[in-house]
């Protein structure tokens, strides 16, 4: 048997069964190297390697930046979004998602997202009569944003295994996230009018005003983050350091909703769930190392080149076997599996790495939402205390308009690579 | 180690005594290390009547170059073709391969590494690490592309500029008065667009496969490092081997970096016309005063290599 | 006997979660002062970013020692949680005693990297890399340490028949 065939029927068959993702890969890849008589220790060597890259340490930094300022800025962020648009049918609903995308340019992770802005806003909703399931759809929704619009774990993740620069994979998501945003907006528009949800008073400057100045601070940690690496100051790793110094002197000092005593637990707690994903990336390494040498890559690329010559077929294919998969899989853990496998073949059709890398993390963040697996939709449905099947059927035309978002940005490539080409003069 | 790798196999189909993983860092011809690989592999099979067969692992599929020098012992490859300074890990006196300003153009070069004083080196760094190497291939001298027109050394201090994560290469710039800054390769052409650095130094030939005249109208002809790709493997295994094959793999080797030399030059003159013609300007520079200002250079930082960049530089041919 | 054992691993993780916040605080340091004396003094320096990328690499290996225990490591549970609790209690036994096999193979090739990165100095720190490659062989020690609680809890949950497994 083809060591490489070998290695991913134990990794889908054993991850299938429940076992941890880096158990499955860490047996596949040991039983690989042995039946292709490989020495073996090319798994601790590739592991080591697969974790040992310096855009690697942005992870564990943007998680804490993320989780130390949710804090204090959570509730600021939605005030400055209700000030502003608070007079709108629905305004709860287009506060969510707003707010989830301010939010989003400070976290790169979903949980995060959901657990920030729907932990608040799905009550509130709830309270101004929102049907519950909507309130959880739109939330659960909105938290894809988290990932989507940069920084981006999930991006790092693809970037460390594909050598595509983060700073790319960062500006090229920004119009996906946007479009996304607005057309969610867009929906919640129509809803609210249709439903006839309700508004609060008109917008008042000195209420702006005074929400804007309680939270400028907040406001500023997109500019400094994406602006120090889209204007060339940072590396995103450096970004990704000063994100959690700026967020530590802010949480500590002016807002003063954190105390040192609390440093160790919130540097313990970012730690651990780096690690989670770290592992597997390392081992993932280990795992192509023996994919590689199998010669499978090329027969998937023969087997494929038979059935079509186009990248367009190709790029559906893959963007339903995505979604397939998001609806088991957690977004890093998808990333880290399937890229080393697919990489052959993507350069074999001639499909840009930087495009794909950003419709790939579309896609499986649209898994976030997708049952049975979908952390978000789970922790607003426990927030929001609704049937799933319920706040799903209220979710899906909002799912249906992420999917076609999805289908926009895989076949108008300019949504992906216009800002990183303008960057490149 | 365990013993040499897991190479002799004959039950692949191909009828050779030994099928060798070759691990290299390019993925398709035009790579300089994997064309010197290429006359290399070819040169081989022919000298041994295909007793010996190599199979290409390229774009680092086998890892990257440490981790497979690393594991070579262990079988990770069984060989490999890279510059002599990659293996500076192992030991300090690889770091001749990126010695500023020791040669004066390529038949210095040739010169030195097609003679006694070269052998000496390959065979001294091999001991010292527990590689066998063989063969010298030019890769062309490393200018500098830049973002701004640069002439002098003064030109150079305070200048923001790309370089490897190696103490090796920061050191040299730091000589200059400038200010390197240890990039990866994929940052590097978004970090001189957005004026992260005004520069980055390669060859002319690495330099334009990453595109760099799109970003960078000035090339400075600083030629400050002249390094060479050697073929490598485990001391212990070849040594393990056949006279015959192992006289064959060295003859081998030598041709490949002459073949290889030929190629450069004709690249190099090819792409400056290309080059030139995208609206790149070529800077030259007075190599002399370069050359100058390194003059105590390795003596501050490399001391034990001192005498060795002293035989180098005896070798000048116009010296 | 069981009890013992996790008290134990209760003081381990103790010393784990000291040393995790220490050198969180420590690669965030680093990578700032990196981030200033490039920026502001113009200098760079090849050993900051990799020191902090051996931390973090250590860290990871600490932490996913402590992601056992806490059972948070990622999986797909959606077949499993379609099954009886005590098929799923044995299941994650197999799984964890999958994974030793893993770690027992894994820290032995372990040992051999730390040996043969001995005669490899770093490019940054120049220190051996045997010093990094000490993360691999220390964290699944780690590892291995944790996953033996949760087999036993398992066996345990497996023998007080019908009650579900706690992990
Ligand atoms: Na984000
Ligand atoms: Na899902």
């Amino acid at each position: 048997m083809n060591a490489g065939l070998l290695i991913i029927i134990l990794l889908l068959g054993l991850a299938l069964l429940g076992f941890p993702i880096y158990i499955a890969l860490g047996i596949g890849a040991l039983a690989a190297l042995n039946l292709a008589d490989l020495p073996l220790i090319v798994l601790p060597q590739r592991m080591f390697a697969g974790m040992n890259g310096s855009a690697l340490l942005a992870i564990p930094f943007f998680i804490l930046a993320g989780n130390i300022m949710s804090r204090s800025i959570t509730g600021k962020l939605i005030d400055i979004c209700n000030a502003i648009i608070g007079h709108i049918k629905g305004s709860l609903s287009l506060v969510t998602i707003l707010a989830s995308a301010l939010f989003g340019a400070i976290s790169g992770s979903g949980v995060a997202t959901a657990s920030a802005i729907g932990g608040i806003t799905i009550p509130a909703m709830k309270r101004e009569g929102y049907p519950a399931p909507f309130a959880v759809g739109v939330a659960s929704i909105s938290s894809i944003l988290g990932p989507i619009i940069p920084p981006s774990i999930v991006l790092i993740v693809y970037a460390s295994i594909t050598n595509v620069s983060v700073a790319e994979l960062f500006l090229g998501s920004v119009l996906p996230g946007i479009i996304l945003a607005v057309a969610l907006i867009a929906y919640g528009l129509y809803y609210g009018h249709k439903h006839n949800l309700p508004a609060h008073e008109k917008p008042n400057l000195r209420k702006i005003g005074s929400s804007v100045r309680k939270g400028i601070w907040a406001l500023l940690m997109p500019i400094i983050i994406l602006g120090g690496i889209f204007g060339g100051i940072f590396t995103p790793t450096e970004a990704s350091a000063v994100a959690v110094v700026y967020s530590l002197i802010i949480s500590l000092f002016v807002y003063k909703d954190m105390s040192f005593k609390e440093l160790p637990q919130v540097f313990v707690e970012g730690a651990v769930s780096t690690a989670t994903i770290m592992v597997m990336v390392g081992l993932s390494s280990a795992s192509s190392y023996v994919i590689t040498t199998s010669g499978l890559p090329q027969q998937l690329v023969s087997f494929f080149s038979s059935i079509t010559n186009s990248p367009v077929v190709i790029l559906l294919l893959l963007n339903i076997l995505f979604l397939i998969i998001g609806m088991l899989m957690e977004a890093n853990a998808a990333v880290v599996m399937m890229t080393p496998i697919l990489l052959p073949l993507l350069n074999a059709f001639g499909i840009d790495l930087l495009q794909f890398g950003i419709v790939m993390s579309f896609n499986l963040c649209i898994g976030l939402v997708t049952p049975p697996v979908g952390l978000c939709l789970l922790l607003c449905n426990q927030t929001g205390e609704t049937r799933l099947s319920h706040s799903l059927k209220a979710m899906m035309p909002m799912l249906l308009i992420s999917i076609i978002v999805l289908f926009l940005i895989t076949y108008v490539s300019p949504l992906t690579t216009l800002l990183p080409s303008i960057m490149a003069g | 180690g365990c013993g040499g790798g897991g190479g002799d196999s004959g039950g692949d189909g191909t009828g050779a005594e030994y099928t060798w993983r070759m691990a290299l860092n390019g993925s398709a011809p035009g790579e300089l290390g994997y064309d010197m690989a290429t006359f290399f592999k070819e040169k081989v099979e022919e000298l041994t009547s295909g007793r010996v067969s190599i199979e290409f692992y390229g774009g680092n599929s086998l890892g990257s170059t440490t981790e497979v020098l690393e594991g070579m012992a262990a079988g990770v490859a069984d060989i490999t073709c890279e510059s002599v300074g990659t293996l500076a890990p192992f030991t300090n006196l690889a770091n001749i391969d990126i010695m500023p300003y020791i040669y004066n153009g390529y038949d210095h070069f040739q010169a030195v590494w097609g003679g006694e004083l070269g052998q000496e080196i390959l065979d001294t760094v091999g001991n010292d690490s527990g590689f066998k190497l063989m063969g010298a291939g030019y890769r062309g001298a490393r200018i500098v592309t830049a973002t701004k027109e640069m002439k002098t050394v003064e030109d150079f201090a305070g200048f923001k500029l790309r370089s490897p994560n190696l103490e090796g290469y920061i050191k040299v710039w730091e000589w200059m008065g400038s200010a390197p800054t240890p990039l990866a390769m994929g940052e590097t052409y978004t970090a001189l667009q957005q004026g992260t650095v005004d520069g980055q130094e390669n060859s002319i030939l690495d330099s334009q496969s990453y595109s760099f005249q799109e970003v960078c109208p000035y090339w400075i002809l600083t030629n400050h490092v002249y390094s060479a790709n050697t073929i490598i493997m485990d001391k212990a295994y070849f040594e393990s081997l056949p006279e015959d094959i192992q006289s064959a793999l060295e003859e081998a080797a030598v041709y490949a970096g002459e073949q290889i030399g030929q190629e450069v030059l004709e690249r190099e003159d090819a792409a400056k016309e290309e080059l030139t013609a995208e609206g790149v300007t070529f800077v030259d520079v007075d190599n002399a005063a370069f050359t100058e200002h390194f003059s105590g250079y390795a003596e501050a930082n490399f001391p034990d290599l001192a005498d060795w960049c002293n035989q180098i530089r005896a070798l000048a041919p116009n010296a | 006997m069981l009890r013992g054992y996790s008290k134990f691993l209760d003081v381990l993780e103790k010393v784990e979660k000291a040393i995790l916040a220490v050198t969180v605080g420590i690669m965030v340091i680093i990578i700032a002062y990196q981030v200033i004396m490039r920026y502001i003094f113009a200098h760079a320096n090849s050993w900051s970013e990799e020191l902090a990328r051996y931390l973090f690499i250590y860290d990871v290996m600490i932490g996913a020692a402590i992601a056992i225990r806490r059972n948070s490591h990622l999986q797909i549970d959606i077949l499993i949680n379609l099954m009886k609790p005590k098929v799923r209690t044995i299941l994650t036994i197999i799984a964890t005693l999958a994974g030793m096999v893993f770690m027992v193979f894994l820290l032995s090739y372990s040992i051999t990297l730390v040996q043969t990165g001995a005669r490899t100095m770093s490019a940054g720190l120049g220190i051996p890399m045997s010093i990094p490659y000490s993360c691999m062989p220390v964290g699944i020690v780690l590892m291995l340490l944790t996953s033996i609680e949760v087999l036993f809890k398992n066996i345990s949950a497996l023998r007080g028949a019908g009650k579900e497994a706690q992990v």
